[in-house]
C-alpha cells in the first residue's frame, strides 16, 4: 500500500514550520518532499532598514535556541566590510557565549532524541542538566537566551570577573554530567542497534548538498568554521574538530555530545586566557563595500553577506542558516529507511526540531488517517523496546 | 595561502575571470560572464573540491548581482563568483544540476527577485505562497505594486 506521510507544517517546537511530505511503500519511505516557506517573515528585507546598532537585534530572533550565532555572523560581516579591529577582550567574550549556547543547544538535542526513541530518562536528565547552563548564561549576560551581547566592533556588556568562580564550578559539574552521557551512549548497546546503519549520508552527499555542522562531521568530513576560518578567539585556545566515521544517526549523537566536553575546554581557556582591556571598538561609519561573516552555529556554518552603500542601514543583507543546507539531505537519508526510523533521521539534523505531533499517515486511496502523531512516536518508541527486549536488557 | 589559491583558480579558469579581487588574505571575489558560469562553477566545484555556501542575490543600480559564495576550508578562503543580469528580464544560468545544495537558493531567488534560472531541474515556488500574484517580487526595489490583495484579516 502506497501512501503520503504528511510531516508538518506547524509545530509548536519549531521555530520555523515545514512541511515534509514522505512516501511510503508499505512501512519503507520510497520519496520525500520537503516544503518550506510557511512562514516567511523576511528578515532579510526588514533589516535593510534597520541600522547596524539594531540588526543584532533583529537577526538574533531568527532562531530561539542558537540565537547568539546569527548576531555574531553579521557583526563580522560588517567588521570584515569595514575593517574594524575588535579589542581581545571582546573576542574572548564572544567566544564563552557562543560555546556556552552550543552546550545548551547540544544538551536540548539529545534530550528531544532520547524522547523520541523512548529513552523518557534521557530527555529529563539532559533537559535538567541544560538548566544551570542557561543560568550561567544570565546570569552572565542578563538573559537565558537572545543574549543581545553583540555589537559591531565588540560587545555589549562585560563580564564581571566575580562571577568567575560560579561558572567554573558549573563547568565542572557540566563536565561529569556530559561523561557519563557520553560513556551512556557509547556503551548503550541497544542505542548501537537502533541508530547504527540508521540515516546513512556519504561523504559525497555532504559534499553535494553542502551539509553542515555535526551532520557533516558525523560523516568523516572535518568542517568547522572555527578552526577553518578563525574568529573570536578559537585560534587561541586549544581544542579538536569532533569527527565520526559512521555517517549515521549515531555518528551525529556521538558527535554532539564530544562536541559539548571540547565547548567546557574552550570555555575553560577562555576564561583563564581572557584579559583586560577595552570591549568596544567604537565604530562611527560604516564605508561603502561588501562583508561575508561565518560563524559555527551548533548546527553547523551560519552565513551573512552584507552590502553597504556608506549610509548606516545595509542596502543587502544576506542570511543562511544552517538548516537552509541540512534539510534537502533529507533526500538521500530518509529514503529506503522504515518509518519507524524516520522520526530519529528528520531529528538527527538538528532542524530546530521537527513536527513529529503533527505527522499523520493518511491513506493515498481513500484520504483517511491510519496513524497520527502519537502512533508514529509509539512505534519508535517500540521498537527501541522491543530491541532492548531481544537483548536482555 | 591565498595567493597560492588565486594563482590555482586564475590557471584553472583562464580568462574567463574579468577580474579577481583580493579584498583580504580570507576573502576573494572573481567576476566572470554569466556564460562562463556553469564552467567556473564546475571547475570550483569539482575540481578544486570547494565546499558550496550559498549564493546571494542582489539589486544594484544597473541590474542584478548573484553571488555564489564557495568555502575553501582547508586554506581558510571564501571565494565568491560574481556574475551580473540584466534589470529588465533577469537571467542567469542554473548551477543546481552541478550542486545539488544549490536547488533550494535558486528558487528563491527566483521568487524574492525574480531572477531565471535556466537549466535548473525545478523552478517551483519555493518561499512565496502558491496564490502570490505572478511578476511581484517582495525583494526588488522600484514601483510599489498597485494590485489588489484578495483577501483582509
Amino acid at each position: 500500500m502506497k501512501s503520503i506521510v504528511p510531516i508538518g507544517p506547524f509545530h509548536p517546537l519549531q521555530e520555523e514550520p515545514e512541511l515534509f511530505r514522505l512516501h511510503v511503500d508499505g512501512e519503507t519511505v520510497v520519496d520525500i518532499d520537503v516544503d518550506i516557506g510557511y512562514n516567511h517573515r523576511g528578515i532579510e528585507k526588514i533589516s535593510e532598514g534597520k541600522t547596524y546598532d539594531q540588526v543584532p537585534y533583529l537577526v538574533e530572533r531568527i532562531c530561539g535556541i542558537c540565537s547568539t550565532s546569527h548576531p555574531l555572523a553579521f557583526v563580522q560581516a560588517v567588521e570584515d566590510l569595514a575593517k574594524i579591529e575588535v579589542p581581545e577582550r571582546a573576542l574572548y567574550i564572544r567566544t564563552v557565549v557562543a560555546e556556552l549556547e552550543r552546550l545548551h543547544s547540544h544538551l536540548l538535542w539529545v534530550g528531544l532524541a532520547g524522547h523520541f526513541l523512548g529513552y523518557n530518562t534521557v530527555f529529563m536528565w539532559a533537559w535538567k542538566y541544560r538548566e544551570p547552563v542557561l543560568d550561567t548564561l544570565e546570569e552572565l549576560t542578563g538573559n537565558r537566551n537572545n543574549y543581545a551581547m553583540m555589537k559591531v566592533g565588540g560587545v555589549r556588556r562585560d563580564f564581571d570577573d566575580s562571577k568567575m568562580s560560579k561558572v567554573r564550578k558549573l563547568l565542572d559539574d557540566v563536565w561529569e554530567k556530559v561523561v557519563m552521557l557520553a560513556g551512556a551512549v557509547t556503551d548503550d548497546p541497544v542505542l548501537h542497534a537502533r541508530l547504527k546503519g540508521v540515516g546513512i549520508l556519504s561523504p559525497e552527499d555532504v559534499h553535494n548538498y553542502g551539509a553542515l555542522g555535526p551532520t557533516a562531521r558525523a560523516s568523516g568530513v572535518p568542517i568547522d568554521v572555527r578552526r577553518d576560518d578563525p574568529y573570536a578567539a578559537y585560534d587561541r585556545v586549544d581544542w579538536s574538530v569532533i569527527t565520526h566515521d559512521g555517517c549515521d544517526v549515531f555518528g551525529r549523537a556521538v558527535v554532539r555530545v564530544l562536541e559539548m566536553l571540547e565547548s567546557v575546554k574552550i570555555i575553560r581557556q577562555c576564561l583563564d586566557k581572557m584579559p583586560k582591556g577595552p570591549i568596544d571598538a567604537n565604530v562611527k561609519e560604516i564605508p561603502p563595500g561588501e562583508g561575508i561573516g561565518h560563524a559555527e552555529a551548533p548546527r553547523g556554518e551560519t552565513f551573512h553577506y552584507v552590502r553597504s552603500d556608506g549610509t548606516n542601514r545595509p542596502v543587502r543583507h544576506k542570511v543562511r542558516a544552517p538548516t537552509y543546507m541540512n534539510l534537502p539531505t533529507f533526500k538521500s537519508t530518509v529514503i529506503g529507511q522504515s518509518i519507524t526510523d524516520a522520526t530519529i533521521i528528520l531529528a538527527s539534523v538538528d532542524p530546530c526540531y521537527s513536527c513529529t505531533e503533527r505527522m499523520g499517515v493518511y491513506d493515498a486511496s481513500n484520504g483517511r488517517k491510519t496513524l497520527d502523531g502519537k502512533e508514529l512516536l509509539r512505534l519508535s518508541q517500540e521498537k527501541t523496546q522491543r530491541l532492548r527486549r531481544e537483548m536482555g536488557k | 595561502m591565498s595567493q597560492k589559491l588565486v594563482d590555482r583558480i586564475r590557471k584553472g579558469i583562464g580568462d574567463k575571470a574579468r577580474r579577481i579581487d583580493v579584498r583580504s588574505p580570507r576573502r576573494v571575489y572573481v567576476d566572470i560572464a554569466p556564460n562562463d558560469l556553469v564552467d567556473v562553477v564546475k571547475y570550483l566545484f569539482e575540481d578544486l573540491r570547494a565546499r558550496y555556501v550559498i549564493a546571494s542575490g542582489v539589486q544594484v543600480e544597473d541590474g542584478f548581482e548573484v553571488l555564489h559564495h564557495f568555502c575553501f576550508d582547508a586554506d581558510h578562503v571564501v571565494v565568491s563568483v560574481r556574475v551580473k543580469a540584466a534589470p529588465e528580464k533577469p537571467e542567469v544560468p542554473s548551477v543546481a544540476p552541478i550542486i545539488k545544495g544549490a536547488e533550494f537558493i535558486e528558487r528563491e531567488m527566483h521568487d524574492l527577485l525574480g531572477i531565471e534560472f535556466p537549466g535548473h531541474p525545478n523552478l517551483t515556488r519555493l518561499i512565496l505562497a502558491e496564490d502570490w500574484p505572478e511578476g511581484v517580487y517582495p525583494l526588488r526595489r522600484g514601483k510599489p505594486w498597485e494590485g489588489k490583495v484578495s483577501q483582509q484579516l
